[in-house]
Order: structure tokens, then C-alpha cells, then sequence
């Protein structure tokens, strides 16, 4: 009986590979770009950060549902915190990161109670009044955030005190390839739990799991700051490969190209954030590249395409693949 | 017979619209009460009532002695009081055994467990499947419940709710919709639930109301006209008229 239902403790040979496979074929994709293009280091450390970015978007929206467009809100409250714990209290990199993680879980849960409340519409937009609300406060305390300008020659130290930041971005590839892989894999066991099939729920139907006696607005805030924290970690990422910190980190329009990258990939899925994020910046790269001023054109069309011939997103497309292969080979 | 549901005056108005009026019930141990009544009647506002999905505008409602007026649904549902829905609310888009496991994580309070963890899955998924293996459920496990027939559907809208392990079952139209050639299963399955546990029952379906009831409530316009066996209903002039229309049977 309990083979209908994927049991993973029962497939014994293959238990690392489910436990990990994922995992791993990130860091390989990663270091194949790393190794094929090494002059494009920083580009690919944006993907990178880019990514842990979209993996939040894809646990708030595509797991539990909440409809945000304020996403940005988090990862700039996670590069201001990194960036002004570094500028002011300590210039190590983990603490930093956990730091930024604090920093978008409470800024999360602060406007969470507000915005959890509601539903649809309303929260799209008491999401973004919420993050333009948080920029206007960014741009106005310059004498905190730079303001305009923004905050610049964020100090890095050498990771665990021995591997410095080089010129080259290596250590920052790296440093945020580590990430983007530790962070994946506890969102994968964080949405294999009990408490991811709830969200699941919850996106499903509000009211029955009311009925079921669940406390969804508790549920909601609790993996909205999670979120929060994954956002702002890939904020404090950003301050500390990059030095800088501008009010872009809380802009609307980062909000918006999350969400676009995640419909590319696919909405359903935490794969869908890694495959759109590279597609979208590589389509992004070369296309501005070409002409500068036409690539968002060719965005929207990818956008409309991949919403009205591929309902899964890219992760649908390839899904549908695998499975087909693995009918044809048993 | 302990009592276990107790309503004393439950009342509930809209504006100038009385929708529940002085409404006295009472559900002890092994009650099998069906509640009936034209359309508008205020059936489901009763059940809604209970449930905590609506405040009452007066009122007292008491389960096992204490007063759950201040408690909202969730608390409601964790005590015991259990509903089903009318028309099914399940989650379309997860399987079978997903939807009867949110119900079972939530009385196991392992709803804000964050890692998984094998044994807890293990114990869960025999649990939801012993709940489904007597529905013929099983081997349906793993299908989304969006692909399943309509009537598989108001089965799994009970199994949910039999994993919660009611202290009080309120079901709503637990056959609406299902053609009347299935309405047989959900009977049988209805015959077949825990002796003593005190079962509201909603339904239009008359034949499966005598058989299913030992006793009959009849509401009108938001308030209890008679209350008797379902012979004394049957026998009744007034409630021929109203419910059955002029004429009756």
C-alpha cells in the first residue's frame, strides 16, 4: 500500500541522491559556468544571490500563496542591516549574513501583521505601499542609509578569518554558491514537513483548513518571516560581494523581475526560482548586449510565451520530460 | 446518556433578518439527530453557529459543560466540534492521502513542525491510509483529489473529519450532489461511524434521513417547529404542509 504514496524511507539505494540530488546538481551547474566563464564571475555571483532571492519568492508565493509584490522590501532590509553592521559593529561575513536574516524575518513579520489580514488585490497592493513606504524612509534617514547615495565601501573580512574576497569574485562565487545551495536544501525539507503540506493547504482552501482547526494567520506570518529571512540573507549577500547598498535593494521594480523570473521558471516549484533566475539573466545579458535599449521587449515575450504555452514554467516543461523518459526506460 | 452539545437560546440576526431565533438543543452520547427544513430554514447559520464561523447575537452554546462562546473556529475544532461542508472544500490540487494528513497533522499539533522527520511521516501516512482503507479510498491514495469522482470526494470530506477525532459531528448535506445511485455508500458509511459519538445531521434526502435518524428536528424560519421521532414526523399535518408542500406525498 504504501508504495502508491513516495515513500523516501523506503527507497533505500537511491536516498542520498533524493536527499541531496538536487543539491548537487546545482553546485555542478555552478562550477561548469564558473569554469567555462571565467571573466563573467560577478555576473554569475548575481545569479547566484538572485536566486536565493527568487527561492523566498517561490516559498511565499508558490507554496503558501500570499500574492506579494513587496519581496524587495526584504531583501533591502537584509543589505541595509548587513551593510551597517559591517560599517559599524563587525565586518565578518557570517555574522553579517545572519544579521540580514534577522533583519528581513522582523521586517517580514512586522508587516505581515498588516498585510496577512487581507487577501487577493488588497494584499498585492498593501504589499507594494508597504516596500515604497520602507524606500521613502531609506531615501529620507540619510544620515543612517546614505540616503540617495546610498551606503559604499562596505569592509569585508576574510571568511572563518583565512579566505579573503579577491578581486576576481572567486571567493564570492563561491561564498554565495554555498548559500544558495544550504539555503535551498533546508527549504526543500522545510516544504517536505508537516508545516510545508499546511501552507500547501492553506493556498488550497483557507476555509477548510480553518475548519481543520488550523490557525492560518499564525501560519502565514511564520513562513512569511522565513521568507524574510532567505530574502534578507540574499540582501546581506549582495552588500557584501558587491560593498554597496543603494535604494534599489528596495525598489519595486527587483519585487516585480522576481516575480517574472519565478513565472519563468515555474511558480509550483522551488526549481522553478534556479531555473528562472539564470534564463532570465542570460536572456537579459545577451539581449541588452545586443541592443540596449529593446530587451525588456524580449522579456515580455519570453513572460507570455512561457505563461501561455507552458503552464508549469520551465520547470513544468522539463518535469513533463523526465517523466516521459522514465515511462520509455521501465 | 451524557450530554455533550448543549445550545440554550442561540440566536443570530442580520440587520432586521432573524436567522436563528431561542434555538434550545441538545446532543448527548450516541445521538443520531437529523436537522431538516425548507431551503432558508437557517439549517446551515445552526451549523456555522456551533462551528464558530459565525458569532452568535445571543446566546449560549456548551461542550461538555464549558462554554465555547469565546473560542473561535480553530479552537473550536481542536475541542471536537467537527463540520463538513455542503459543497466539498477540498484541496483540489493535493492528493488524497495530503488532504486527510492536514487533518491528522493538525490533531498531532505537529503543524509548525519545520523538518521532516520519516518515523512521523510513516506513523501519519498508516493512519490516513487506515482511515481511507475502509472508504475503498486506498488504493486512491496518491491521485489528486481534483481527478476523483464527486461522491469519492463527500467521502474523503468525512474521512477528514474523522481525523480529527470528533467529540461532536456536524455534517452537511453529507449526499448533496451525489447521484442517488452512490447515496447508498455514504449511508452505509454513516451507519458504520463510532457508536457513541453524537452526530447533527443536515439533509434533504428524506429516505436517508428516517433511516439514518432517531431523531428528527424540523426548523422553520430559523426556529425549532417540532422535534420527534422521524414516525412522529412523518405522521405530522403541519409539517406535511410546510415542508412537503400542500398536498404531501
Amino acid at each position: 500500500m504504501a508504495d502508491i504514496v513516495a515513500d523516501p524511507s523506503r527507497v533505500e539505494p537511491g536516498r542520498w541522491r533524493a536527499l541531496i540530488g538536487p543539491e548537487l546538481a546545482v553546485v555542478a551547474v555552478g562550477l561548469l559556468a564558473a569554469i567555462v566563464f571565467p571573466d563573467d564571475l560577478g555576473f554569475i555571483t548575481r545569479i547566484n544571490i538572485l536566486s536565493i532571492f527568487t527561492l523566498s519568492i517561490a516559498l511565499v508565493v508558490g507554496q503558501a500563496g500570499i500574492g506579494t509584490l513587496g519581496q524587495a522590501a526584504l531583501f533591502g532590509a537584509g543589505s541595509y542591516a548587513a551593510a551597517l553592521w559591517a560599517l559599524h559593529v563587525s565586518a565578518e561575513p557570517f555574522s553579517g549574513l545572519l544579521v540580514g536574516a534577522l533583519a528581513g524575518a522582523g521586517v517580514a513579520a512586522a508587516s505581515g501583521l498588516l498585510i496577512l489580514r487581507t487577501r487577493g488585490l488588497t494584499l498585492i497592493m498593501l504589499s507594494i505601499a508597504f516596500a515604497q513606504v520602507l524606500l521613502e524612509i531609506a531615501n529620507k534617514a540619510a544620515f543612517v542609509t546614505g540616503g540617495d547615495d546610498g551606503l559604499a565601501d562596505i569592509p569585508v573580512n576574510p571568511i572563518l578569518g583565512a579566505v579573503a574576497f579577491d578581486f576576481h569574485g572567486r571567493v564570492g562565487f563561491c561564498y554565495t554558491l554555498a548559500a544558495l545551495v544550504v539555503v535551498y536544501f533546508c527549504l526543500r525539507r522545510l516544504i517536505a514537513s508537516p508545516f510545508g503540506l499546511t501552507c500547501r493547504g492553506i493556498k488550497g482552501d483557507r476555509l477548510r483548513m480553518r475548519a481543520i482547526g488550523a490557525p492560518v494567520v499564525r501560519h502565514l506570518l511564520c513562513v512569511y518571516a522565513i521568507g524574510g529571512a532567505v530574502a534578507g540573507i540574499a540582501g546581506a549577500l549582495s552588500a557584501q560581494t558587491t560593498q554597496v547598498v543603494g535604494l534599489g535593494n528596495l525598489g519595486f521594480e527587483l519585487s516585480a523581475e522576481g516575480l517574472v523570473m519565478l513565472s519563468i521558471g515555474g511558480v509550483g516549484h522551488l526549481a522553478g526560482a534556479l531555473l528562472g533566475v539564470p534564463t532570465f539573466m542570460i536572456v537579459r545579458h545577451v539581449t541588452a548586449t545586443i541592443n540596449p535599449y529593446h530587451w525588456l521587449l524580449v522579456i515580455g515575450v519570453l513572460l507570455v510565451v512561457t505563461v501561455l504555452f507552458l503552464p508549469g514554467g520551465l520547470y513544468g516543461m522539463v518535469d513533463k520530460w523526465r517523466r516521459r523518459a522514465g515511462q520509455g526506460g521501465s | 446518556m451524557t450530554e455533550r452539545l448543549r445550545l440554550s437560546g442561540l440566536t443570530k440576526t442580520f440587520g432586521g433578518l432573524t436567522v436563528a431565533s431561542h434555538i434550545d438543543l441538545s446532543l448527548n452520547d450516541g445521538d443520531r439527530t437529523a436537522l431538516i427544513g425548507p431551503n432558508g430554514a437557517g439549517k446551515t447559520t445552526l451549523i456555522n453557529l456551533i462551528s464558530g464561523a459565525l458569532a452568535p447575537s445571543a446566546g449560549d452554546i456548551h461542550l461538555d459543560g464549558a462554554r465555547l462562546n469565546p473560542l473561535d473556529q480553530a479552537s473550536r475544532t481542536r475541542l471536537g466540534i467537527v463540520r463538513t461542508f455542503q459543497v466539498s472544500r477540498l484541496c483540489r490540487d493535493l492528493s488524497v492521502i495530503e488532504n486527510v494528513s492536514l487533518a491528522l497533522i493538525q490533531r498531532h499539533r505537529a503543524a509548525f513542525r519545520l523538518w521532516p522527520s520519516a518515523r512521523r511521516d510513516r506513523a501519519i501516512r498508516s493512519e490516513a491510509i487506515a482511515l481511507l482503507e475502509p472508504l475503498g479510498l486506498a488504493d486512491k491514495a496518491g491521485r489528486l483529489v481534483g481527478a476523483l469522482a464527486y461522491g469519492e470526494q463527500r467521502l474523503i470530506e468525512i474521512a477528514i473529519a474523522l481525523a480529527l477525532n470528533p467529540r461532536v459531528l456536524l455534517l452537511d448535506e453529507p449526499a448533496a450532489g451525489v447521484p442517488e445511485s452512490e447515496s447508498g455508500v455514504i449511508l452505509d458509511l454513516l451507519s458504520r461511524l463510532p457508536g457513541d459519538l453524537p452526530i447533527l445531521l443536515i439533509e434533504h434526502d428524506m429516505e436517508l434521513v428516517f433511516r439514518f435518524a432517531r431523531r428528527v428536528i424540523v426548523l422553520v424560519a430559523g426556529a425549532i417547529l417540532f422535534e420527534g421521532t422521524p414516525a412522529e414526523v412523518a405522521e405530522n399535518q403541519q409539517i406535511r404542509e410546510i415542508y412537503f408542500g400542500r398536498g404531501g406525498h
